[in-house]
């Protein structure tokens, strides 16, 4: 019992220290910029003044609907080919295809740093700069995604596929009809985490886009944190935060169970 | 319904060759059994047939009409698999009504026929259920029933009963012959358990390393094996095999085994074998303790008894004949207790007589 009980202590504290930041982050972007210093750990006084300012001096919701719409179709877009190109590393015979798979994982060591510059010489060749094209087109697929769902459709036994193809099944009615509904737990964990990358990315937009417009929301709030347009203004920057931070916060709370049974599943660390 | 033809049909497997050049003409509504050995090629044979596994080299034929390039959905087949290959997320009705759906049938006749399906199968009180919900004897239906759904014109089954306990697998095996009867459709149906095989064939096919080793009705098979490992492999417990040498006496050709213990008269067409080496086999069946009707002639030997397995209404007797292991099928009084010496009455005219070095029967 006293053993339970304090490793409950212990987990409670671990949770504690993980959620105060957040926590904080929420309280300071709804108290007046002068109390921010004195800040503990209730409100004195609340108000909204810090977002109506954000609002005024960014197009935040602009930048929003940029973020979900570019993030939107980068994970639909990583949902569909990862799974067309992890069922075909897993299930189909070809010629080379474990050396096609070594690759693809090989990609993944390579820090995205490295590849940034060609990467954005494509984009100025294709004429792709300062276009939403830029944020979603390089983002279609990933080898993470491509060896989940190669993991996942492996576990399936190879009798199902051909039980399909008696049936008349071609191949993309098999991997989206009869093989996906049975993995529904890797599709939500590659979907989370490619939505979250996705939102999270600052570095290439910074890149690619330089119009205001089409910027997503990330960058616009990093532009606007440290590049003076917060004019300093704690408060404010962390009402852009928390405006960031929200939607994945939604998302992690809705899809967690399904999030945490597949890394359990996949033997994959966070 | 079909006629199956496979014409000097080969499969390889990068440098492995599963199947080699067979010829296998399968009949119209015919229940063929092909039988062997894990790992020797008849769920590759099935598959080819399915259109599942491409074929390497030679001609596959359904009806006539070459079928080596046509995908599986146009052969107008049904194949029943070993793990049942249920649609997981889908409950029994859907499962059944997948392959009718897709090719366009109208929801009320998929209706009807899923329910009639259901009905020769008797499923009824399953088609709400998802397969995690149903016990193995019941997928198994399911997925007969799956088969059956699309009145295909050739129903392949791959080793359908293996996941079975005994008692299913029995009961499961009786409704199996009793579908062919009534649907009087080609069957294709991969077995490794002979019992299966022998119960359920019009014809087997015992394959063994990628080629077909005999193919003949159950009885012809069991009585005249064309090689030693047809006549090895059909039988439980299998044939017995005994080394020896054609000798040549006044009264005749003899066989005399490897050890000097046992002689018996052998049939003249052996002559070209004189005192060469040969295998000897007998069937534990045609073994006694006594001789049994008098006009039949036996040769007898003692043996030293191992191990006696009582079965209730026979008993098997596990014998040496100076090294040589030896299974006899005796009745339950005739049993001797282990570690005995008794003497075996082989009959001499169920003798087999195979060449050591190609295993096929001489005489």
């Amino acid at each position: 019992m006293f053993k339970k009980t304090a490793i409950y202590l212990l987990l409670t504290g671990a949770a504690l220290s993980f959620l105060y930041p957040f926590y904080w982050m929420i309280l300071a972007s709804l108290t007046p910029e002068a109390q921010i210093g004195q800040l503990g750990v209730l409100p004195k006084t609340l108000t909204f003044d810090n977002y109506a300012l954000m609002v005024s001096k960014i197009p935040i919701w602009r930048s929003l609907l940029n973020s979900t719409f570019v993030a939107g179709l980068a994970t639909a877009g990583v949902l569909l080919f990862g799974a067309m190109t992890g069922y075909a590393l897993a299930k189909l015979r070809f010629k080379g295809r474990e050396l096609l798979f070594i690759v693809i994982i090989f990609t993944m060591t390579l820090p995205f740093q490295i590849t940034l510059i060609p990467n954005y010489i494509l984009m100025v060749k294709f004429q792709w700069v300062d276009t939403f094209a830029a944020l979603v087109i390089p983002a279609l697929n990933s080898a993470f995604a491509i060896l989940l769902f190669r993991q996942a459709f492996k576990s399936i036994p190879d009798d199902l596929i051909h039980a399909a193809r008696v049936d008349g099944c071609g191949e993309l009615r098999i991997i989206f009809q009869i093989l996906c509904p049975n993995i529904i737990p890797t599709i939500i964990t590659v979907g989370i985490i490619t939505f979250m990358n996705s939102w999270n990315d600052v570095l290439w937009p910074l890149i690619v886009i330089r119009d205001e417009q089409l910027m997503t929301m990330p960058q616009l709030v990093t532009l606007f944190a440290v590049g003076g347009r917060a004019e300093a203004q704690l408060g404010v920057k962390l009402a852009a935060a928390v405006l960031l931070a929200l939607p994945i916060i939604a998302a992690y709370s809705v899809f967690q169970r399904y999030f945490i049974q597949s890394m359990a599943s996949t033997g994959l660390k966070g | 319904m079909a006629v199956i033809k496979f014409e000097h049909v080969t499969k390889n497997f990068g440098k492995i060759t599963a199947i080699r050049n067979v010829d296998l003409e399968i009949r119209d509504k015919e229940f063929m059994v092909l039988v062997g050995p894990s790992g020797c090629g008849k769920s590759t044979l099935l598959r080819m047939i399915a259109g599942l596994e491409e074929i390497s080299a030679g001609s596959l034929y359904i009806d006539g009409q070459i079928v080596n390039d046509l995908p599986p959905k146009d052969r107008d087949i049904a194949i029943v698999f070993q793990n049942y290959a249920l649609y997981p997320h889908m409950t029994a009705y859907d499962n059944l009504a997948f392959g009718l759906k897709i090719r366009g049938f109208k929801k009320s006749a998929i209706k009807e026929k899923v329910l009639e399906a259901a009905r020769v199968l008797e499923i009824e009180p399953l088609l709400d259920r998802k397969p995690k919900a149903m016990s193995g004897g019941q997928r198994q239906r399911v997925a007969i029933g799956r088969a059956i759904v699309r009145d295909p014109k050739v129903f392949l089954f791959d080793e359908p009963l293996s996941n079975l306990d005994a008692k299913l697998r029995g009961q499961m095996r009786l409704e199996i012959a009793s579908l062919h009867k009534k649907l009087q459709a080609t069957i294709v149906y991969v077995t490794h358990d002979q019992v299966e095989a022998m119960t359920l064939g019009d014809r087997i096919a015992v394959i063994n390393q990628g080629e077909i080793q005999q193919i003949d009705t159950p009885q012809n098979l069991y009585n005249f094996p064309k090689n030693r490992f047809v006549a090895g492999f059909i039988g439980s417990p299998p044939m017995n095999f005994i080394d020896g040498v054609i000798r040549r006496s006044a009264k005749g050709l003899f066989f005399e085994d490897s050890s000097g213990a046992l002689y018996a008269a052998a049939p003249q067409a052996l002559e070209a074998y004189t005192c060469r080496n040969i295998v000897m086999g007998i069937r534990p069946e045609h073994l006694h303790v006594r001789p049994e009707k008098e006009a039949e002639r036996y040769a007898s030997f003692n043996a030293e008894v191992q191990l006696v397995e009582r079965l209730g209404h026979e008993s098997f007797a596990f014998v040496r004949l100076h090294g040589t292991p030896i299974a006899a099928r005796l009745a339950p009084e005739d049993a001797p207790e282990a570690n005995t010496t008794m003497t075996l009455y082989a009959a001499i005219h169920r003798m087999h007589f195979f060449d050591k070095e190609t295993g096929k029967v001489i005489a």
